[in-house]
């Protein structure tokens, strides 16, 4: 289905139409010619007559008299020659005759009826004498004729006349018209121009506007490259500033590392002197230890005086009871072992605690009250310790902690020369009652139980 | 996928050029290898190679070899034969000799020799006869190939350099004036109708407008020489003679400068393929009058004023309608920017070209 603008196409297509066959008929086209130059066969009228060809005047008639004879539109010269010939008085049937008898209407053959007597006698009429006086009897015979043709021209010219006046009226209503809209574009025209004056006076405000507005960047501009020149020198201030504080940063990486230079140095110094006591330490350990066993190995009661001590801790707790010992010795801890005991020591000196160790015996190194401090409330049953031991007095609060209640305490080797006074009064101002000494066998110890 | 473009004489002056070297550069945009072959070429049209080794380019069976075929080349049919890959069979249209007779014998035997490798191609069984429109295809379906193995698609072209281009503002100037400008475009070639549109254009100045000029934009073909003659003499015979104004090889900033001055564009064409002044003209916002013959009713669509007849009072009065009608003019001219923008773009073109090319995926 055509759409709206297709119908529309579609009438002005046949209103094209009726205008193109309008103008077919007002403005005909000549035939074409062959191409090489060959001329087509004209297509003439075949057949006319002195009157249809005669019905036309002036350049029509002469146009008409080549179409239909010649089959032609008249050629420049050829319709000068013609229209010169009418102005001079020559009829129309001797121009007839003329186009049809030439050369080209011969071999076109239109039959024109009456032509050639009529032709003939045109041409008598030319002749000198003879010629006046046939044209004087040809006018005498064509009289009425001539009479009637007067009276039928009188007519139409009055006909013409007519229309030449009414056609002259349209032309004037026509030019008033025309003078009116000529006032009307004048009057345009006028406002045209009182519109482009407008513009051109705003042009001129934008002109000016955009002079003030380039003042003003020009202004902008300068200030801101004041600004850009201020920003410059900040920025080589800071570049100044900087490179300053990199020359200090340089220097205090000069200074560090010197520094860990010389911690590195203090630090190899420190550890030489650790190593150094260490060996110093180890050297008195192994003495200590080589005269602590050396004593024991002389003392030859002393494995009967570990066996009664053994047998009084057995009197106070119970089989399998833990036992901790501090600094009575590897052979007492060996003899509570044998007894059964969960039993375990605190050795300060390394050479005597590797001498332990190294008999199956569960002996810890390092100092008493420290490694006593670590073991929980109430954990043994019996704790023995020697009364020589360096740090006595703070081994008894801890012994008082670590005793389970009712357990025992034994102190051996109670001796008069003794740093550290062990007597009944201080073991009962510590927690303990009951004491009990045994002095036998080369030895004291004094038991105690924990209340 | 191996593509071989083939054409016998390439040139960046004629559509079958440019339609070729656009499509090489659209099927390689796709992401396919390209290589252009070419026995001839003329201009500026970068790298080519020489047709006989297009069988060591398209050498597997899924490769595709397409041929633009405008007029006789004896070597098509034996490279095509050789090929062992797919083909397409790329029709721009042949002239039918008739046109020529009486102007050229050598453009007769041309056309003859082109016209008689249609059944052979057509016989060879390619997979795609491709015609610029469906007019064109009409002489393969005539041969025999099957509907199915054919389908359009419309001349690569370049209208868009030409609407981008920078108008020559002298030639503006040369013909801006009150007058009705009525504008051809096309090679002075006995089918493009020349007679009929000076006649067409006399009988408008007769009638219309006293002052009209024809621009007429086309090269003369020194070996239609008769035919130019014709033309020449023809409008003499009218007496349009200083009415008559003939550019050639104009830049595209003069064509385009001609298409803005004119009133209109009149294609009396009797024979075409595809007449790529049309879509110039609708793409520069020029009204079209024309002869409906040939491929110029499926290019113009309804974006023209056509009519079956070559009536040269109709085309006078069509023209001078447009020149008077300001809805009409701006009814044609939207009819073919809308056109353009659907079937003639780069746009929609590669469009269609990516269909036609997943036919062979």
């Amino acid at each position: 289905m055509n759409s709206e603008s297709d119908d529309h196409l579609d009438r002005i297509k046949s209103e094209i139409r009726a205008d193109a066959d309008a103008s077919r008929r007002r403005a005909p086209l000549p035939e074409r010619m062959m191409h090489g130059g060959a001329v087509d066969a004209p297509q003439v009228a075949r057949g006319s007559s002195i009157a249809e060809l005669a019905r036309h005047a002036g350049p029509a008639f002469v146009d008409n008299a080549y179409r239909t004879i010649l089959g032609r539109e008249p050629d420049a010269e050829g319709f000068a020659r013609q229209m010169a010939a009418l102005g001079a008085g020559t009829g129309k049937i001797e121009i007839i005759g003329d186009l049809r008898y030439s050369e080209e209407g011969r071999r076109n053959g239109v039959p024109i009826a009456g032509l050639r007597p009529r032709y003939l006698l045109a041409k008598l009429g030319r002749l000198p004498v003879l010629g006046a006086i046939v044209q004087w009897l040809v006018a005498f015979v064509s009289l009425p004729h001539l009479l009637r043709h007067q009276r039928a021209t009188e007519a139409s010219l009055a006909v013409r006349f007519g229309e030449t006046a009414r056609a002259m009226q349209a032309v004037e209503q026509r030019a008033a018209d025309v003078e009116r809209r000529a006032a009307d574009v004048e009057q345009r025209a006028a406002d045209i121009e009182q519109r482009v004056a407008h513009i051109e006076q705003r042009v001129d405000e934008a002109e000016q506007r955009d002079a003030d507005l380039r003042s003003d960047l020009v202004g902008a501009v300068g200030e801101l490259s004041d600004r850009l020149t201020r920003a410059e020198i900040a920025a080589h201030e800071l570049r100044v500033y900087i490179e300053g504080l990199n020359a200090n940063v340089s220097e205090l990486r000069q200074l560090t590392l010197t520094m860990n230079h010389w911690t590195v140095q203090v630090r190899h110094s420190i550890d030489a002197i650790e190593t150094a006591e260490a060996e110093r330490r180890s050297r008195s350990d192994d003495a200590a230890a080589t005269a602590i066993l050396a004593s024991r190995a002389s003392d030859t009661q002393r494995a009967q005086r570990l066996a009664a001590w053994g047998e009084e801790i057995a009197a106070r707790i119970p089989r399998s009871a833990a036992v901790i010992d501090i600094g009575v010795g590897s052979d007492w801890l060996a003899t509570l072992a044998a007894r059964g005991f969960d039993a375990s020591a605190i050795e300060t000196n390394s050479a005597l605690h590797r001498e332990a160790r190294e008999r199956g015996l569960d002996v810890t190194l390092g100092t008493a009250s420290t490694l006593l401090a670590r073991s929980a409330d109430a954990s043994f049953d019996a704790l023995t310790i020697a009364a020589t031991s360096d740090e006595f007095a703070v081994l008894l609060t801890e012994a008082q902690r670590v005793l389970k209640r009712g357990g025992c305490l034994m102190v051996a080797d109670v001796k008069s020369e003794t740093p550290q006074p062990v007597t009944p009064d201080v073991l009962e101002a510590g927690g303990f009652r009951d004491p009990k000494r045994l002095d036998a066998l080369g030895g004291r110890a004094l038991f105690v139980t924990r209340t | 996928m191996n593509v071989g473009i083939l054409v016998p004489v390439l040139s960046d002056k004629d559509a079958v050029g440019t339609d070729a070297l656009e499509m090489a550069a659209a099927i390689e945009r796709l992401g396919h290898r390209v290589r252009v072959f070419a026995q001839t070429t003329i201009g500026r049209v970068g790298k080519t190679s020489k047709p006989a080794s297009i069988t060591e380019f398209a050498t597997a069976p899924d490769d595709l070899v397409i041929y633009h075929f405008s007029y006789g080349w004896p070597h098509a049919l034996p490279l095509l034969r050789a090929l062992k890959c797919r083909r397409i069979v790329r029709y721009h249209n042949i002239t039918p000799p008739k046109f020529f007779e009486g102007y050229s014998p050598e453009y007769v035997a041309a056309c003859e020799s082109g016209r008689a490798e249609i059944a052979p191609l057509a016989e060879l069984g390619c997979e795609l006869y491709l015609g610029a429109s469906a007019f064109n295809l009409e002489d393969f379906l005539d041969a025999g190939v099957d509907p199915a193995q054919t389908a359009v698609l419309p001349p690569f072209n370049r209208v868009d350099r030409l609407v981008h281009a920078q108008a020559d503002l002298a030639l503006i100037d040369r013909f801006r004036s009150g007058a009705s400008t009525w504008l051809s475009v096309g090679r002075l070639a006995p089918n493009k109708g020349h007679l009929d549109l000076v006649d067409a254009f006399a009988a408008y100045k007769r009638i219309h407008d006293a002052h009209a000029r024809l621009v007429v934009v086309g090269r003369a073909d020194p070996r239609l020489s008769s035919y130019t003659g014709a033309i020449h003499a023809r409008i003499d015979q009218l007496g349009i003679a200083d009415a008559v104004h003939f550019l050639s090889d104009v830049s595209d900033g003069e064509l385009k400068s001609a298409y803005l001055v004119a009133d209109a564009l009149v294609s009396l064409s009797e024979h075409e393929g595809f007449c790529v002044p049309l879509a110039e003209a609708m793409a520069l916002g020029t009204p079209v009058v024309g002869y409906a013959a040939g491929a110029v009713a499926s290019t113009a669509g309804n974006a023209a004023l056509l009519w079956d007849e070559s009536d040269p009072y109709l085309f006078a009065a069509s023209v001078a309608r447009i020149r008077d009608d300001a809805s009409l003019r701006q009814l044609l001219r939207e009819r073919g920017l809308a056109r353009i923008e659907d079937s003639f773009s780069m746009e929609a073109l590669v469009r269609t070209l990516a269909e036609v090319m997943e036919r062979f995926a």
